[in-house]
């Protein structure tokens, strides 16, 4: 039974490690021309190239160019005959060193150039990584959602999906605008300073790395998490924060992008597609921190108006406050203190004052006066629920007086110790 | 005298049978990579950096039964470690094994390899030195061929 048990182990492992090997076998022939075609696109790319930030993106292309066919070196030294994969690289490399040198062009500029590309394509390759990801993981998302399944292991599983999507949300949002800095960074001048021709340069850097593309696929992730996601205080704190942090990053490249863009229509009305998206992303973000937080009411059966805005919510909880203190006589105490019981344990302090109102302050949504109006409220309506100090005191003093007079009458009813 | 003539005659025959038998082994003669030939209106394909011509309408002709419509069929040929080149092309159903002949080629071998035509036909050589050549069709499983057929993959 161990034998036939191995034996099918091992032939699962035969069947896995041949279908990886037949997987990986590419045309020895494709490799051959595939390096040649490349070869001859950057020896052409020299040939017209005119700027340092060109002779850059070459050199840093020469790099991957190595690198991607260092696994095939052996069969390109003999397809390449009578050069050689070295050789090539060599000539290439000279070809450019000959080109910046005619085009009076530093090589150390080109270096830290060059270093700011290999940011670019790296973050480039990150952003496309995370996106493919991203969209696996919406998916695992959305099935486990339709498939209902409230166990344990299930609910476990989405909440690890939930956070490692908006971690990854967040992060590819991060590269995107790194991406930008670095590509920005490579044009010295300022960008209303460039020529035209420079401007077309910078608009097809921004081209080939799909910068408008990422940021759209960014707010379109953003909202779909939104929507596909039940949200805590505490998520939408992190998400407020993103969304602000987004736009504030877009505020400052979108105008860059216009001007790069004067002349390209199609690309400048791209630019104001991103700011449409950006608002409604913002006003779907406004929205869900607003159900939200009405929720929290809702579900502890707190008869708080819906509000819609900052001022609405601090009207509306103190409005509501208001009535239970108004409305005191009409219900026992009991009742009234268990709304008051609900509200200041699983309400205020369980969720107001730890995360909601941290995030409202902080996004100018609730003023401090406001918040301090709420707390004075909430003082007020305890004194009405809870026994107030005086007559705290004066039970207590009742209470104390009773026993003493107690103690007194025993002391006195005691018979004498006949006297010898 | 008559001493002397017979140990010249046997050094001179010794000489003369050695030279007829002289051999150079091994000998590789594998291209490194496969060559991708265009069959030009009159049939023939001419592979510049191996140096070698030849007309390819009977193989045309063999395979398709068409020896007319030849112009523009991609040719794909190899030659393995011993000597043999491999060719096939699109839409080709076998793979043809020729040995090299004077001033001609001869099919050693004809190879099914698909029922329906391979779409995208290539060669590649053994990575691992056995004398094997790869038989590539896009996604599909290499087959293993030698010049007396499948060694491994496909139908034997």
């Amino acid at each position: 039974m161990k034998t036939i048990r191995q034996s099918i182990i091992l032939a699962i492992a035969v069947m896995m490690v041949s279908a990886v090997s037949f997987a990986q076998e590419q045309s020895d022939y494709e490799i051959s021309q595939s390096f040649n075609k490349s070869y001859k696109e950057l020896s052409k790319a020299i040939e017209t190239a005119q700027t340092v930030q060109e002779c850059a993106e070459i050199s840093v292309n020469i790099d991957a160019l190595e690198k991607e066919y260092m696994p095939h070196k052996a069969l390109l030294d003999k397809t390449l005959y009578p050069d050689d994969f070295q050789k090539k690289l060599d000539m290439v490399r000279g070809q450019l060193a000959y080109a910046q040198n005619k085009l009076g062009i530093i090589q150390e500029a080109v270096t830290k150039i060059a270093a700011l590309e290999v940011q670019v394509k790296e973050l480039s390759s990150q952003v496309e990584k995370l996106s493919n990801e991203n969209g696996a993981l919406l998916k695992e998302i959305q099935t486990l959602r339709a498939s209902n399944a409230q166990d344990q292991k299930t609910v476990d599983s989405l909440n690890a999906l939930v956070a490692k999507l908006r971690s990854n949300i967040s992060a590819r949002d991060k590269m995107i605008f790194a991406m930008v800095d670095s590509i920005f960074m490579q044009y010295d001048k300022n960008i209303e300073g460039l020529n035209d021709v420079e401007k077309q340069k910078v608009a097809s850097h921004i081209e080939r790395n799909s910068v408008i593309g990422n940021i759209k696929k960014s707010i379109v992730d953003n909202v779909v998490f939104l929507e596909s996601t039940s949200l805590t205080g505490k998520d939408l704190a992190t998400i407020v924060s993103e969304q602000k942090k987004f736009a504030a990053e877009w505020k400052g490249l979108g105008p860059k992008l216009a001007v790069i863009y004067v002349a390209q229509k199609d690309r400048a009305k791209e630019v104001n597609t991103v700011d449409t998206m950006l608002t409604a992303w913002g006003a779907k973000v406004d929205a869900a921190l607003w159900n939200t937080l009405n929720r929290l009411f809702t579900k502890h059966n707190l008869t708080v108006k819906p509000f819609n805005d900052g001022n609405e919510f601090v009207a509306n909880v103190i409005g509501f406050i208001d009535d239970e203190i108004q409305n005191a006589n009409q219900r026992t105490e009991v009742a009234r203190s268990e709304v008051y019981s609900v509200f200041v344990d699983s309400v205020w302090n369980g969720e107001l004052t730890a995360t909601w109102m941290p995030l409202l302050q902080s996004n100018s949504i609730v003023t401090e006066t406001q918040f301090g109006q709420i707390k004075a409220k909430v003082d007020v309506w305890r004194s009405s629920v809870e026994p107030g100090h005086t007559t705290l005191y004066v039970i207590i003093a009742l209470v104390v007086l009773v026993v003493l007079l107690l103690l007194y009458r025993r002391m006195k009813k005691t018979p004498k110790p006949p006297v010898v | 005298m008559k001493t002397f003539f017979v140990l010249s005659c046997s050094v001179l025959s010794l000489i003369a049978f050695g030279c007829s038998s002289l051999t150079l082994s091994p000998v590789h003669y594998q291209w490194p990579v496969e060559s991708v030939l265009s069959v030009d209106g009159k049939g023939n394909v001419e592979e510049p950096r191996n140096f070698i011509a030849f007309n390819v309408k009977p193989l045309l002709f063999e395979e398709t039964g068409d020896s007319v419509h030849v112009s523009g069929v991609e040719l794909r040929i190899i030659r393995d470690v011993d000597g043999y080149y491999f060719m096939t092309a699109p839409k080709f159903k076998n793979v043809y094994v020729f040995a090299s002949d004077e001033g001609k080629l001869k099919l050693e071998k004809k190879i099914v390899v698909s029922e329906t035509g391979m779409a995208s036909p290539a060669f590649n050589q053994d990575k691992e030195g056995r004398p094997y050549i790869h038989l590539l069709n896009g996604k599909e499983k290499p087959i293993l061929l030698s010049k007396s057929g499948i060694q491994q993959g496909g139908q034997k």
